[in-house]
């Protein structure tokens, strides 16, 4: 009967383990770590930046209204200290004050908006700045700036997880009023969005296992590299670095950076192109 | 995060995981045999529409047609559907997509009835519908229970694809877990659910076909 | 109520055909009340057709139907044929009565359910007159103890006197049998022989196709010969077997014997 129940628990664990790895797409691990898969992984930032860049909030392109509203209220936050409160609460995480940069607004006086629910768009799997907390709630540095500023706006506030993938379409169809998480701005990107002016600064880094003997991005020639789709990381290399891309063995996207650092942990790729912040955050969930 | 926090979070995944099922369901079974009604209708343009609506059921991925249903009214029709439309969509392209599947297995049952059966019924004066309903449709059951079984298999795993649209189910939740917590144990505890609920579908569905199995033809 | 003159059914100068295949060629053919037909002829001869068509399993192309007088389908004017209303076909349906070749239980009912499911939903009878009857008919088809058994349980000859059993549920003024014994094996034949010649015995007005010839000569009053989509010969069982006139009768028979 005990065996049984141990075999019981046996399959559901590989059941588990193989749904986490769903994403790999069958790539066999090139060279397996040593040892338990995750304990005593250590990781590398680059020195070299792939891109520096700011992120703002976006919206679609007629609701200025709203955008100069959030704007006005966030430069507000800053002045009375509100944002510094909330960087500190993520300071662990990777929030770093220093960055935030949205200081003053050309916009004089708060505007009036006819609605009373927010709605804001965020990918729950992109710590720190929007995440699932340890008590199950949601939570992140751009999730707490979102709550706040409805607050002070008397709206109520409404956080919609979304696939990142269709955060266009979300946005376009009104499923979502803006997209308020880690969203950085390109040149692209205001094309077709309407962005508050940019309040963090923000680098694209280079992550890799401290032991690969990868330190400059040129060590990267003939590697995998990785990047959550439809991410500023992808679209940076895509479109500013295509070079450095062309020298990389292949460049990978996947859903979600965590399944990201699986595959970096189990060898199937070899660096991956984040969010400072983010990989910050992960390096300490994943050590 | 406690174990108990991760457990509570994948509890209400799994609620609604099992409300997909269920309405999935609830709504496929009954739309499915109408559709197979369809399929063998003497009607030429019906017949030729359900065909079509069959074969893009069955012909594209799910996952694409979930993104369909939700976007489609917005970039169709350019209706904005509100925030709560988010798992209608999913029961929607859910349920047409196994109505398209429960109705090829309907129809299978029903081609496969002898045509001594029908003749036996009309001889003896049942009009049509209560041929169907009395003479056909319960030995058409017994006949499609594996197949049902099949596919009521699937549809517990399938329920996953609404991840795609952010739904709050069980494999949107772990993934949440996972991405904040660095470890697999949501992954590991979703498999288990996945494993028990399809353990649950096969022993219903097992006894469903012991219920049948009082004649054999 | 009926005299012997009395045509339950009269079949005039039908026709059927399936394709280019004529299968029925002018047939005309009534049977009065308390008579009992058999229907015998090679396969292909267009005897199993003519059965259908009696039945309203399949539709008359040509020609003219009447149950007790009263017509079901016949030529309009323009020479086209016309069937009755379908609700009057269902009233018809109630007149007749038929044993299928390969018996076409219900297996999802129970033997008492085949035989009372029909009175009770079709004929909206009521339903404890309908069991009554039903046992008596189980007892006279020599099926005591067999009300709650399946379909699946029974072997094919008492499969088949359940089906009898069935189709006399409905009180049927004819009842027609489609080669009743050839999916059984010889040796359950004698039991379905045993119970239509009790009906007859009752004068139950009986159509037998069948290839049994000892069967058709001991218990039919006329004996039907058709070949080739038409009746070649009739009459008693007597004169039609002990002194054939026609070649492909004698054929017919002589072939039966060997």
């Amino acid at each position: 009967m005990k065996a049984r129940k141990l075999l019981a628990f046996f399959v559901a664990g590989v059941m588990g383990l193989s749904l986490a790895l769903t994403g790999c797409g069958g790539t066999a691990p090139t060279e397996p770590t040593e040892g338990s898969p995750t304990a005593g992984v250590k990781y590398l930032i680059l020195d070299e930046v792939i891109d520096l860049e700011q992120y703002g909030v976006g919206f679609r392109m007629e609701d200025t209204t709203l955008r100069d509203i959030v704007e006005f209220t966030i430069v507000e936050m800053y002045n009375d200290g509100t944002v510094q409160g909330i960087a500190a609460k993520y300071a662990d995480l990777g929030i770093s004050y220093d960055a935030f940069i949205l200081t003053a607004t050309d916009v004089k006086e708060r505007p009036t908006w006819d609605r009373d629910m927010l709605y804001v768009g965020f990918d729950q799997n992109f710590p720190p700045y929007g995440f699932v907390d340890n008590n199950g709630d949601f939570a992140g540095f751009d999730l707490d700036m979102a709550a706040e500023v409805a607050a002070r706006n008397g709206w109520e506030i409404t956080l919609v997880p979304i696939n990142w993938d269709f955060k266009d379409a979300e946005l376009a169809a009104g499923n979502i009023d803006c997209i308020w998480n880690g969203f950085t701005i390109t040149e692209d990107r205001k094309k077709e969005y309407l962005f508050t002016k940019p309040y963090m600064d923000n680098s694209q880094v280079m992550v890799v296992l401290a032991d690969s003997g990868i330190s400059t991005l040129a060590d990267l020639d003939g590697k995998v590299v990785m990047a959550q789709a439809a991410s500023a990381a992808y679209e940076v290399l895509t479109s500013d670095h295509a070079e450095l891309v062309s020298s990389f063995k292949e460049l990978r996207t996947i859903p979600d950076y965590n399944s990201a650092f699986l595959e970096l942990n189990q060898g199937s790729v070899d660096a991956i192109a984040i969010d400072l912040p983010v990989a910050v955050f992960q390096m300490a969930a994943n050590s | 995060m406690e174990l108990s926090t991760i457990i509570e979070l994948l509890g209400t995944g799994a609620i609604t995981s099992v409300q997909i099922f269920l309405f999935t369901l609830v709504g496929a079974l009954p739309l499915g045999l109408l559709v197979s009604f369809g399929r063998m209708s003497k009607l030429l343009v019906l017949r030729w529409f359900v065909r079509l609506y069959i074969s893009l059921m069955r012909g594209t991925p799910l996952i694409l047609q979930l993104f369909i249903v939700y976007f489609g009214p917005y970039y169709v029709l350019g209706i904005q559907m509100g925030a709560d439309y988010r798992f209608t969509a999913t029961l929607i392209a859910f349920i047409l997509n196994y109505a398209a599947y429960f109705s090829e297995i309907y129809r299978s049952g029903i081609e496969s009835m002898p045509r001594g059966q029908y003749e036996a019924a009309t001889v003896l004066g049942y009009s049509r519908t209560q041929t169907f309903v009395r003479i056909i449709f319960p030995q058409v059951v017994k006949r499609i229970i594996p197949p049902m079984t099949n596919e009521t298999i699937t549809l517990v795993k399938d329920t996953a694809l609404a991840f795609t649209l952010g739904v709050a189910e069980m494999f949107t939740q772990a993934r949440a877990i996972v991405a904040s917590q660095g470890n697999l144990i949501a992954f590991l505890i979703a498999g288990i659910f996945y494993y028990g609920f399809n353990a649950v579908v096969a022993f219903i569905m097992e006894r469903v076909e012991k219920a049948f199995a009082y004649y054999h033809e | 109520m009926s005299s012997p003159e009395h045509n339950i059914l009269r079949i005039t100068n039908a026709r059927k055909s399936f394709g280019d295949t004529e299968v029925l060629r002018d047939i005309s053919l009534s049977v009065n009340a308390g008579e009992v037909v058999a229907v015998i002829g090679p396969s292909g001869s267009g005897k199993s057709t003519l059965l259908r068509c009696a039945t309203l399993l399949e539709r008359l192309d040509s020609g003219s139907l009447c149950y007790d007088g009263e017509p079901v389908a016949q030529l309009d004017e323009h020479g086209c044929m016309v069937y009755a209303s379908a609700k009057a076909l269902q009233a018809i349906r109630m007149k007749f009565g038929l044993v299928f070749q390969d018996f076409n239980l219900f297996p999802h009912f129970s033997v008492m359910r085949n035989i009372t499911d029909p009175p009770i939903n079709v004929q909206k009878r009521n339903k404890q007159e309908v069991y009554e009857e039903a046992q008596a008919l189980l007892k006279k088809m020599g099926l005591q103890g067999k009300e709650d058994a399946m379909p699946c349980e029974l072997s094919g000859g008492q499969q088949q006197r359940v089906s009898i059993a069935r189709a006399l549920a409905l009180n049927p003024e004819i009842l027609y049998f489609d080669e009743p014994t050839s999916a059984l094996d010889p040796e359950l034949t004698g039991e379905i022989l045993r119970v239509i010649r009790a009906l007859a015995a009752e004068r139950m007005t009986m159509v037998i196709v069948t290839h049994e010839m000892n069967f058709a000569r001991e218990v039919a009053d006329r004996i039907i010969f058709m070949d080739e989509g038409y009746i070649v010969e009739q009459g008693s069982a007597k004169t039609l077997v002990d002194n054939p006139q026609h070649e492909r009768l004698k054929a017919f028979l002589n072939k039966l014997e060997t």
